[in-house]
């Protein structure tokens, strides 16, 4: 027992952390790999309770009742995350954008498997969502908590919470570049060589561990496709319509969870409602149900044999079945439906130009459902390297390289005419969340008024006389000067040099005027903890250059746009070296 | 090195709050270890170096580096002891008081006083103080009116070793000083300084002294050293009062 406590004692004691002390790379590289590892094998439970639960539900589709196992699905998952794991729901990006925005990627240990079974019930049971966000999650609090059980500081964080992230959607697509294109893109926003190379890493292990696990599949094959220029050239119509088609979507999605806002009624019934009404379309269209790969695997080998027609109302009810998931309290995640609302459009679109120009030899339909996918995910994550190295790596089509690249360039430019701010950052944005590294907001919400605060100011206290004042400011450099009250120390106001300037060459005043009759008790004041863009929008507001700060009625210093100037230069510099 | 972290804060010149975010943020080479920042010197410096900013000596730390913030200490005050302002006490103790001096012209005042200060090394040294003073007077005299007048050279003159000081010189007749008023001066005061900084100081309050009647109906008694010197303190000490 006692060898064993001298064991722990050790790791305790960091003899151990010398080594990956002397470099910090070094460091994060071995912890990214096991954190890749972890959530590779996160990502690849919930692919197992997924495919389960299909099974177990796969006999009874067909009764009139059916239509209530997404109901329950979405109630249980929605409970689940209410009242046990005390979690909103949503499919989980933007928390972790909003954690490495504002909290340095720190996240709770719950939130490593809350997604995972609450997006399993949702999507299991045929809620339309898919779970790479919620594994997107589930690997980020991985790489979170690993990074707080290593004492890390933020900026390692978030390099593990992105190599979290990377494993995990690695392992669920087996797709290992578009795992660091995501993670690099969308969830940590800066391209540097020392994230990179960790989220890299855990990449590799996070689809190592998929393939070792579950052989290396590649999850929609197709036949070889020969395009032509004039497949080339037909794509940047189907760019403009998939653009389209996400503008719809993610409107969609706005809308239904506005509604279901405005509902007064229990966050359970809600999603059960929004499940049941999923199932009831359901119920007549199957394929809107669930993840829907197994669509999207008949479209890329060209197997899908429905008419135009019926594709038109598959991508409308794939939209709508999603935004009743998703936006009535589901749980699961975009990238899946945008994958299979992508494939429709695609597929619609060829059955189109088929029908127009039946005497061109279009390539197989298949290439355009493949297209119609990137289109969607640039354009609804407007993320286009994203778009383009998921699909090249999930179909295994390099030779669609060229048209591809075009389709999520146009479709991410004209989905940013339509929405300026993706998907994932849109709430984000609104809130003033969305902190990119060496941005104004950024440099701003890591300054604090606390690190901004002159104390140089002489205090003065209401009964002084002008005169006495006088040589009080004398001695001083600043032009302020803070009025308290003598006995309780409380703030009362703010004497200002310009002010009172015309009284200070007149002496006949030094004896008669008393501090307390000069003061301005209206000048505006900040709080310690106050935002700094609220305080600079203040000092604009009323062309103020300095304002008191004052905490529980006591004076504690000056906050100036000058020094505002200077500690701001030094972030931002301290920030571009990170 | 190990240091606290209102220490670092302070070499740093960088809020203690800034510098404790910073390290919980990864920003800079330090890490904290119960409660003390610990960091590699050199990293450090190379860091502030990247970071536009500048790592001065710690306060506490190592010995030797106590030893040598200390040197630095005496070497910066040696260096901003001239900029230092004094007060009348201080450089009147210095100057001392001349009494009787000689003269009946505003050339032959300067140049009896000047030769009876007795801190210049070398003759040069009066002599360019002479020539200073006279070009001063010629600009425009320094008789300030009610018999009272302050020499003193247009630019500072900076002797090395010598600090500001006043010399205060009671004439042994009053004399023409073509002063202000018309009136004949019976006392100067040379104001000697190194620096333009404390030549408006001890100028200031010397003439904030002068425009009290009391302290002209004193120096009209011409004092005993002791007592002139025991009564500037007492001036002084209504300046340096908080």
């Amino acid at each position: 027992m006692m060898d064993f406590l001298a064991c722990l004692h050790k790791i305790k004691r960091p003899s151990w952390r010398i080594l990956f002390r002397f470099d910090d790379r070094l460091l994060l590289i071995s912890i990214g790999a096991l954190v890749g590892c972890c959530s590779g094998l996160a990502a690849l439970g919930l692919n197992r309770g997924l495919i389960f639960m299909f099974e177990l539900f796969s006999g009874i589709r067909h009764f009139w009742w059916a239509f209530l196992i997404p109901g329950a699905g979405a109630a249980l998952s929605s409970l689940f995350l209410e009242k046990i794991m005390k979690e909103g729901a949503g499919h989980g990006v933007p928390e972790v954008l909003y954690s490495v925005s504002r909290y340095g990627g720190l996240m709770r240990f719950r939130s490593g498997f809350s997604r995972l079974i609450s997006s399993c019930l949702t999507i299991g049971s045929g809620g339309s969502a898919g779970p790479e966000a919620p594994v997107v999650m589930s690997g980020a609090a991985i790489g979170s908590n690993i990074a707080q059980l290593f004492s890390l500081n933020d900026r390692q964080r978030v390099s593990l919470v992105g190599c979290g992230t990377a494993g995990a959607l690695a392992a669920i697509f087996n797709a290992p570049i578009a795992g660091i294109v995501f993670t690099i893109e969308v969830i940590i926003g800066e391209w540097s060589a020392l994230n990179i190379v960790p989220i890299a890493v855990a990449s590799v292990c996070g689809a190592q561990v998929c393939r070792l696990l579950q052989g290396n599949q590649i999850a929609f094959t197709h036949l070889k496709f020969g395009i032509d220029p004039v497949d080339t050239a037909a794509c940047m119509g189907l760019a403009v319509t998939t653009a389209i088609v996400s503008v719809m979507l993610t409107r969609a999605l706005r809308i239904s969870g506005r509604r279901a806002r405005r509902v007064r009624l229990p966050l359970w019934v809600k999603a059960f409602a929004g499940g049941c009404a999923v199932g009831a379309i359901g119920f007549f269209l199957p394929d809107v149900l669930g993840e829907g790969y197994h669509s999207i695997r008949q479209m890329v080998e060209g197997t899908f044999s429905a008419g135009l027609l019926f594709v038109v109302g598959l991508v409308l009810a794939k939209i709508v079945a999603t935004a009743f998931t998703l936006g009535w309290g589901g749980s699961g995640g975009i990238f899946a439906p945008c994958l299979v609302i992508g494939s429709f459009t695609g597929l619609m679109y060829h059955r189109f130009i088929d029908m127009i120009w039946p005497g061109v030899a279009w390539v197989n339909e298949g290439c355009f459902a493949l297209l119609g996918m990137a289109g969607l995910v640039s354009g609804i994550l407007q993320a286009p390297l994203t778009g383009i190295f998921l699909i090249v790596e999930i179909t295994g089509g390099y030779e669609v390289i060229l048209p591809l690249i075009l389709v999520s360039a146009i479709s991410t430019t004209v989905c940013h005419a339509f929405e300026p701010a993706s998907f994932y950052f849109k709430d984000l944005v609104e809130k003033g969340y969305f902190l990119r590294p060496r941005t104004d907001a950024r440099v701003l919400a890591d300054l604090s008024v606390t690190e901004l605060v002159e104390k140089d100011c002489m205090v003065v206290k209401k009964d002084m006389k002008l005169g006495d004042f006088v040589r009080v400011m004398q001695k001083s450099h600043r032009n302020f000067f803070p009025v308290e009250d003598e006995k309780s120390g409380e703030y009362l106001g703010l004497i200002h040099l310009d002010d009172i300037r015309e009284y200070l060459f007149d002496p006949l005043l030094y004896e008669t005027v008393f501090l307390e009759q000069i003061m301005d008790t209206q000048a505006p004041t900040v709080g310690l903890d106050d935002d700094l863009v609220q305080v600079l929008d203040r000092m604009d507001a009323a062309h103020l250059f300095s304002m008191p700060v004052v905490a529980n009625n006591r004076f504690v210093g000056m906050i100036s746009k000058a020094t505002l100037l200077d500690k701001y230069r030094n972030e931002l510099i301290v920030q571009a070296h990170q | 090195m190990k240091l606290p972290l209102k220490e670092l804060a302070r070499a740093l010149n960088i809020p203690p709050a800034t510098v404790d975010r910073w390290i919980r943020q990864g920003s800079i080479p330090v890490r904290l270890k119960e409660g003390a920042c610990v960091f590699s010197r050199h990293s450090l410096e190379k860091w502030a170096r990247e970071n536009h900013l500048t790592l001065q000596e710690p306060a506490t730390g190592a010995p030797q580096s106590r030893e040598a913030h200390k040197d630095r200490e005496d070497g910066e005050n040696r260096e901003n002891r001239k900029d230092r302002p004094d007060n009348l006490e201080a450089a009147m103790t210095h100057g001392g008081v001349l009494y009787n001096l000689e003269g009946d012209t505003v050339a032959e005042i300067l140049k009896t006083g000047v030769a009876r200060m007795p801190f210049f090394d070398s003759p040069g040294k009066k002599d360019t103080l002479y020539e200073s003073l006279l070009a001063r007077e010629e600009l425009m005299s320094t008789g300030i009116g009610r018999g009272v007048a302050v020499p003193h050279p247009r630019t500072p003159l900076d002797y090395g070793d010598i600090p500001a000081l006043i010399t205060t010189c009671f004439l042994r007749h009053p004399a023409d000083y073509r002063a202000v008023d018309h009136k004949p001066v019976f006392v100067l005061f040379f104001l000697i300084c190194p620096s333009a900084r404390q030549h408006l100081h001890l100028l200031a309050r010397l003439s904030f002294c002068l425009r009290d009647d009391a302290f002209i109906a004193f120096l009209k008694e011409i004092p005993e050293p002791a007592a002139f010197f025991d009564r500037i303190a007492r001036l002084d000490q209504r300046f340096d009062a908080p």
